[in-house]
């Protein structure tokens, strides 16, 4: 009996799963990321973004003569149910591509599904360094880390000069392949790793790591950590060593930083894509369209998912039909030039190549390094 | 009406135990035929993924439904279970039905290790150990990275295969396999709570001391129970990493340890059927209510609510009232 009520749920989501499939010829676009949950924040960034980029293009006439629809998964950033969900994604015919999933592990986990059903996938931030290897269909506008890493210690050692190089990074997928790569590069621009630090997402004091880090006689710090950890770690390293000079990465890049760290924050540089303060008039069109919209400003990733949603869209317009295959092959071709720079798929691998802005910060602002 | 509802199940209940040589046969062609009535992979997978919990659920309703032993760190098993099988298949290139046992018996391992020190706790510093025992585990996952990978997690997992066919989702393989391991699992718990031990379980749950002092031996079949389950769920956690093909420490928090005590609680502690409910209900929501967008894990956490304070026993929990069946005579 038990196993009957069993069936008969189950029936009822077969049935309720086939009033959705109403086929038409539609063009739709799927954005899948974490709506609810921890990181519900860069999921409505992904969903936001998009919607805001289709409706332009919905102005102007849509695509092909078609309006676009969006339509929004939520995914907890849950590895299971984005795995669920993506099955419910290649079985509708009308979605083109999928914009989407937010951490590394949710991509990876989904990606198998979309490669083997020949559906684009475009993550705006998975930045785990096998993700494209799963196949031709996996993209994602995201900075590369080998790349951006030769930027920051471009940072630390040639525009701020020191060759006494400390590191802290994050325990996270991207923290410890950033790290791994960013030593390498040290000892190739002549420079020395005089320590290296590892702390788990979360951590809030960190004063053993800074005793270790500023004992073995750092210089400049680089720090592979997202603001929430590079804010207070600027604060407390400065506290015992007010001349110790601090490099991050794209991903500490928010205002948020400035706001937490105060005065520490100054003087901290970074490589980024994305640049508020750009003189390239799309990207101030693009933050006042947002502002305008939604009331907040946008942050790197909201405008690499923008990016995203644009390059799909072109693609299907450059293949003058809305065919998931041809959108690949289209996104190959492309030279897209967007908010966060022009961009380019290389040699059939999905990863972005993007070309990177310097900014530091300077008097409480965002400033570019010349 | 909630008389008529219990009712209504004890008739059920009923008809069923007096028609069985029926009812059982056409339920097992349903399920063998379920992937041929036309249903999507998408509802393929979720009726996988509600397989997958009863595994979880079932072990742990041995624990905490039978024994009355709360542990909060039953993902930890699935997580050694998926991580051992993994990485024994991808080093020595083994097939699944090679690693699967290997990985459930050492999680077995892992059970008894947990369980021989700890079982001598009891309500609330057992769960507050198990939760622990979860954290280490997952911390273990999270920094031992030249054996897990670390935070990188294990990717490109090889499929299933089975006499040279890969097992996938489209050729209905994942479920028939998954039908077969639940099937393991379900008999296996049914044959332990019919055995003596079960009793001895039941006996534990209802009164320690007085199990003690009828010569029940607690710590041994507290630690047998423990050891047990843990094995279901490496065995649960292989499946799961086959499938996904990609794992990481971040797969097997607390929340995956809550939702299968959830399971076992919503579905009745100590029934078999209420583990099978609990989680097509617990598994299947956040899908069917996916229509709610962001609120839908609002209405999930209410009906949860809903249904805690209507029937805190579970759904199929509570006291049984179908007929008890004397044995027959000669013993």
């Amino acid at each position: 009996m038990r196993k009957l009520v069993g069936l008969i749920l189950i029936l009822m989501m077969v049935l309720t799963s086939f009033a959705g499939c109403q086929s038409s010829s539609k063009i739709k676009i799927a954005v899948a990321g974490p709506l609810t949950g921890d990181f519900a924040e860069y999921g409505t960034g992904f969903k936001n973004a998009v919607e805001l980029m289709v409706e332009e293009w919905n102005k102007k006439g849509g695509v092909l003569g078609k309006q676009v629809e969006v339509v929004v998964f939520d995914d907890k950033n849950n590895g299971e149910e984005a795995a669920t969900i993506a099955e419910k994604i290649v079985a509708d015919k009308d979605i083109k591509a999928v914009i989407g999933h937010f951490a590394s592990g949710v991509c990876m986990a989904a990606s198998p599904k979309y490669q083997e059903a020949g559906l684009v996938e475009m993550s705006p931030s998975a930045s785990h360094p096998d993700y494209t290897k799963e196949g031709e269909f996996i993209f994602r506008n995201n900075t590369v880390i080998n790349v951006e890493a030769k930027v920051a210690v471009d940072l630390a050692t040639k525009t701020l000069g020191k060759k006494k190089v400390g590191i802290l990074s994050v325990k996270t997928d991207w923290g410890t392949k950033t790290a791994e790569i960013t030593k390498t590069l040290v000892k190739d621009a002549g420079g020395e790793v005089v320590a290296h630090q590892e702390v788990v997402d979360g951590t809030i004091d960190f004063s053993p790591n800074i005793t270790k880090l500023n004992s073995a006689g750092a210089e400049v710090v680089i720090v592979a950590a997202m603001y929430n950890s590079l804010a207070p770690f600027a604060t407390q390293y400065k506290a015992v060593n007010p001349k110790i000079e601090l490099v991050g990465f794209s991903n500490a890049y928010s205002q948020q930083l400035i706001d937490l760290a105060k005065g520490s924050a100054e003087n901290i540089h970074f490589p980024t894509i994305f640049f508020h303060g750009s003189a390239d008039p799309k990207v101030a069109e693009f933050v006042k369209a947002y502002k305008d919209k939604y009331g907040s400003s946008p942050s790197s990733l909201t405008a690499q998912a923008y990016d995203s949603a644009g390059m799909i869209l072109q693609a299907i317009k450059n293949a003058g039909k809305a065919d998931r295959t041809a959108i690949k092959d289209e996104l190959y071709k492309m030279n897209y030039p967007g908010v966060t720079g022009a961009t380019k798929f290389e040699n059939k691998i999905g990863d972005a190549v993007k070309t990177f802005t310097m900014v530091k910060v300077q008097n409480g602002k965002f400033v570019e390094v010349k | 009406m909630k008389e008529k509802l219990s009712n209504l199940s004890n008739r059920i209940n009923a008809f069923i135990e007096s028609n069985k040589k029926i009812v059982y046969p056409v339920l097992a062609i349903l399920i063998l035929g379920l992937p041929y009535v036309g249903s999507s992979q998408y509802i393929l997978r979720i009726i996988i993924m509600i397989g997958v919990y009863s595994m979880l659920s079932l072990s742990l309703g041995l624990v905490t439904g039978y024994a009355g032993q709360v542990s909060l760190g039953h993902a930890a098993f699935y997580a050694i279970g998926a991580y051992v099988s993994a990485l024994v298949s991808i080093s020595f290139n083994l097939n699944f039905f090679i690693t699967a046992p290997i990985a459930a018996f050492i999680a077995g391992i892992c059970g008894l290790l947990l369980g021989l020190p700890t079982l001598r706790l009891s309500g609330t510093y057992l769960a507050i150990t198990t939760l622990g025992f979860c954290e280490v585990v997952r911390m273990v996952l999270l920094n031992w990275e030249s054996v897990t990978r670390g935070p990188l997690g294990i990717s490109r997992i090889p499929k299933p295969s089975f006499l040279g066919i890969e097992l996938t989702i489209s050729n209905f393989g994942l479920y028939y396999l998954m039908v077969a391991f639940l099937a393991l699992t379900t008999l296996a718990v049914v044959a332990i709570v019919r055995s003596k031990m079960g009793r001895a379980l039941m006996a534990i749950r209802e009164d320690e001391l007085a199990a003690t002092m009828m010569g029940v031996k607690t710590t041994y079949y507290k630690v047998a129970a423990f050891v047990i389950s843990a094995f279901f769920s490496g065995l649960a956690g292989a499946f799961y990493a086959h499938m996904i093909r990609f794992i990481d420490p971040n797969t097997f928090t607390f929340d995956t340890s809550i939702m299968i005590l959830s399971i076992v609680i919503l579905g009745g502690m100590g029934t078999i059927g209420g583990m099978f409910l609990g989680s097509a209900l617990l598994v299947s929501f956040p899908e069917v209510l996916r229509f709610l967008q962001e609120y839908r894990f609002v209405v999930y956490g209410a009906v949860l609510v809903v249904m805690m304070r209507y029937r805190p026993q579970g759904i199929l929990g509570g006291q049984k009232k179908t007929p008890y069946k004397l044995p027959k005579g000669g013993g």
